[in-house]
C-alpha cells in the first residue's frame, strides 16, 4: 500500500513538473519578439555625446544600456541614461520597442535591479526634449533619445543596428538613421 | 576662422586693434617719408605682436571659461539640473535612496491543529547610496516578529561596493549567497515575488532553513567576455553558517567558529538572443565544526534555467547538498528541486509551484527534518495599484517541513 502511494505521488509529481514545462514552452513560443526586418524609419532616434566615440548599436546592446546591465562604453566613461518623463510618448515607445517592457515593468525592473544591488545608477528624467539634448550634449557619458526632427548639431545620432521592431508603438518607430 | 572661435570680447578687442594698426597705417603711408620707414614698420610690428599676445591672451582665458561652464553642467547632472531629477530618488531625500517593504497576512490552517491567525510580514527597510563614481552602498534592516511575538531587528544585509567597470564589482559585509537563482533575486520585500513567500529549500537559516542564505566575507562578480553567450561569474569568501550548536545564530556576523572559510562560485549565462533567458550553476564548499563531533565537510551544488520576462516566468532550480563526515566518509545527499510558472493577465497574475525536498536518514545536519516533504502551491496575484499587491494562495505540503502544511494564505505585500 505504501508503495502504491509512493508511486502515486511520484506520477503526480511528474505530471505536474511536466504540466510546467508544456505550458512554459507554448508561453515561450508566444513570447518571443519578433524576427522580421522594420523599414527604416526615423520616428526615434538615439543620440549620445559628441565626444562619444561610438557609432552604431545593436538593439540589444541599447537594451542592456536602458536596464543597466552595461554600464561603462568601451572607452571606460560611464554610461548615463537619459529619459523623457512617465507620460511621454517616446519613453513608452522606447521601452515597449528596445525592452519590450511597459513603464511600470520598468520601473519596477530598476526597484528589482536596486534592491539586487546590480544597479549602479538609475536612469535620469528629464521634463523636455530640449533638456534631454541639453544634457546629452553636457554630460559626455550620456545617452538619450530623441524624435529625428528634434535632433541637431550639438548631439550625435548613434545608428542601430540588429533586429528592430517592425511595428510602431504609441505611434512611434525606432529609427536606424 | 580663427575669430569665429574667439569671445566676443575678444573679438571687440581683435576689431580695435586692426583699427589701431591700420587707420595710422593708411593715413602714414601717403605722407610717410622713406627714411622713417624701417623704424615705423619696426614700430607697428612691436605693436602687432603684442596684440596678438593679447588676443591669445583673451583666447585662453574665453577656453578656460567655457570648459568651467561645461564641467560645471556635467557636474550639475549629478545635483539635480532644471526639469531632471534621479528616477528613483524622491526628491529632497538628497543621493540616499531609503525604500521599504511590508507585507500582512491572514493565514488559514484545514489541518493540523493550527489556527487561523493574522500576520505581520517582515518590514524591511531597504538603504542605498552612490558614494562617488564607483563605490556604493546598500543596506537591509529588518523588524520582524519571532516565535514568541515579540519584535526584533536584523540587519540582513550591508555592503559596501566598489564597480570601476562591467568585468569586476567587488563589494565586502553581509550579503545574499549566490546559491542558486532565488536567493539572490528574491528575499526580504516579498512584494516581488508572485508567491506569498519563498520556497522551502529557500527559508532562511532563523526560520528552519537548510541553506546558508546569508554570508559575511567578500563577493566578486562580473560580466566576462563572451559575446551573445552573455556570461557572468561569482565569487564568494565568507565566514559560512555556525554549526556547533543549533541554538546558536547560524550567521557568523562578527566571529568564524573555524579558520576555515565558505566559498561558493558561480557561473551564469544570459544569452543576448533570447531577453530574459538565464542558465546558471554554482558550488558552495565549507567545513562544518559541531561540538565534540567530527568535521563535515559540505558541498552544495545548484543550477538553475529560468526565464522571465514581464508577462511570463518561470523557474526550475535543482539543489543538492552533500554531507560528509570525516570519520567515516559516508556522503548524505540531500535533494530538492522546485519549479514555478506565472504569467500575467491584466493586473492579475496566477501562478503555480511544486516544491520537493529529500532529506536522508543519514542526514547528520538536518537531523530534525530527514523524510520527504512535497506538495504544490497555487496562487494568484493581483497588482491593485503598481506598489500594492494582494495575493491569494493555496499550499498543500506533505512530509517533515512543518508550517503551513495544508491552509490558504491572504498577503497584502507592499513598497513604499
Amino acid at each position: 500500500m505504501g508503495t502504491v502511494s509512493s508511486r502515486s505521488r511520484s506520477s503526480f509529481s511528474f505530471a505536474c513538473v511536466a504540466a510546467i514545462f508544456v505550458f512554459a514552452a507554448a508561453s515561450a513560443a508566444t513570447g518571443q519578439p519578433a524576427s522580421r526586418e522594420a523599414a527604416a524609419h526615423a520616428s526615434l532616434v538615439v543620440i549620445v555625446n559628441t565626444q562619444n566615440p561610438v557609432t552604431e548599436l545593436s538593439v540589444g546592446e541599447l537594451r542592456l544600456i536602458l536596464l543597466g546591465e552595461t554600464t561603462r562604453w568601451p572607452d571606460g566613461r560611464r554610461i548615463t541614461v537619459a529619459m523623457r518623463e512617465s507620460d511621454q510618448a517616446e519613453r513608452d515607445a522606447m521601452l515597449r520597442l528596445v525592452c519590450n517592457m511597459s513603464d511600470q515593468d520598468f520601473t519596477r525592473y530598476l526597484l528589482h535591479a536596486t534592491f539586487r544591488g546590480t544597479l549602479k545608477s538609475s536612469p535620469k528624467v528629464l521634463e523636455t526634449a530640449t533638456g534631454v539634448r541639453r544634457f546629452v550634449f553636457n554630460v559626455p557619458g550620456a545617452i538619450g533619445y530623441l524624435r529625428g526632427d528634434e535632433v541637431d548639431g550639438s548631439v550625435k545620432a548613434v545608428r542601430l543596428t540588429g533586429v528592430i521592431s517592425p511595428g510602431p508603438a504609441f505611434g512611434l518607430t525606432l529609427g536606424r538613421r | 576662422m580663427i575669430v569665429d572661435r574667439l569671445a566676443p570680447q575678444a573679438r571687440f578687442l581683435c576689431s580695435c586693434a586692426c583699427s589701431i594698426v591700420l587707420l595710422p597705417l593708411a593715413a602714414q603711408s601717403a605722407a610717410a617719408q622713406p627714411t622713417e620707414e624701417p623704424q615705423q614698420i619696426e614700430q607697428l610690428q612691436k605693436r602687432v605682436d603684442e596684440l596678438e599676445a593679447q588676443v591669445k591672451a583673451l583666447q585662453a582665458q574665453a577656453d578656460s571659461e567655457e570648459k568651467r561652464q561645461a564641467d560645471a553642467a556635467a557636474e550639475s547632472t549629478r545635483e539635480g539640473a532644471e526639469g531632471m531629477r534621479d528616477m528613483l530618488t524622491p526628491l529632497g531625500l538628497g543621493a540616499l535612496q531609503i525604500h521599504g517593504f511590508n507585507d500582512i497576512d491572514f493565514r488559514t490552517f484545514r489541518a493540523g491543529g493550527q489556527v487561523n491567525t493574522f500576520s505581520l510580514g517582515q518590514l524591511d527597510l531597504f538603504l542605498s547610496s552612490r558614494l562617488g563614481s564607483d563605490f556604493s552602498t546598500l543596506g537591509e534592516i529588518v523588524f520582524e516578529a519571532d516565535d514568541t511575538n515579540g519584535l526584533e531587528v536584523d540587519v540582513e544585509r550591508f555592503l559596501l561596493q566598489y564597480s570601476p567597470n562591467d568585468r569586476i564589482s567587488v563589494a565586502g559585509g553581509r550579503f545574499h549567497t549566490a546559491i542558486g537563482y532565488y536567493n539572490t533575486a528574491y528575499h526580504h520585500g516579498n512584494w516581488f515575488q508572485a508567491a506569498t513567500g519563498r520556497p522551502f529549500i529557500f527559508r532562511f537559516e532563523d526560520d528552519g532553513g537548510i541553506l546558508p542564505v546569508h554570508g559575511v566575507g567578500v563577493t566578486v562578480q562580473g560580466q566576462i567576455p563572451s559575446g551573445a553567450a552573455g556570461l557572468r561569474y561569482v565569487g564568494e569568501i565568507s565566514n559560512g553558517r555556525r554549526s556547533r550548536s543549533p541554538d546558536d545564530e547560524p550567521v557568523q556576523n562578527v566571529e568564524d567558529e573555524n579558520a576555515h572559510k565558505a566559498v561558493n562560485v558561480a557561473l551564469l549565462s544570459r544569452p543576448t538572443g533570447i531577453p530574459g533567458l538565464q542558465a546558471g550553476v554554482s558550488v558552495y564548499r565549507d567545513r562544518l565544526e559541531r561540538a565534540a563531533q567530527p568535521t563535515i565537510d559540505e558541498t552544495i551544488v545548484a543550477a538553475h534555467l529560468v526565464y522571465q520576462v514581464p508577462l511570463f516566468e518561470q523557474l526550475n532550480e535543482a539543489i543538492f547538498i552533500r554531507h560528509t563526515p570525516a570519520d567515516t566518509r559516508a556522503t548524505a545527499t540531500t535533494s530538492s528541486f522546485y519549479s514555478q510558472i506565472s504569467r500575467q493577465f491584466g493586473r492579475g497574475r496566477p501562478y503555480f509551484r511544486y516544491e520537493f525536498l529529500d532529506v536522508p536518514n543519514s542526514e547528520l545536519v538536518f537531523a530534525n527534518q530527514i523524510g520527504r516533504s512535497y506538495g504544490p502551491t497555487v496562487g494568484l496575484r493581483i497588482d491593485a495599484a503598481p506598489p500594492v499587491a494582494i495575493k491569494l494562495e493555496y499550499t498543500r505540503l506533505t512530509g517533515s517541513i512543518e508550517t503551513q502544511t495544508n491552509g490558504f494564505t491572504l498577503q497584502f505585500a507592499f513598497v513604499f
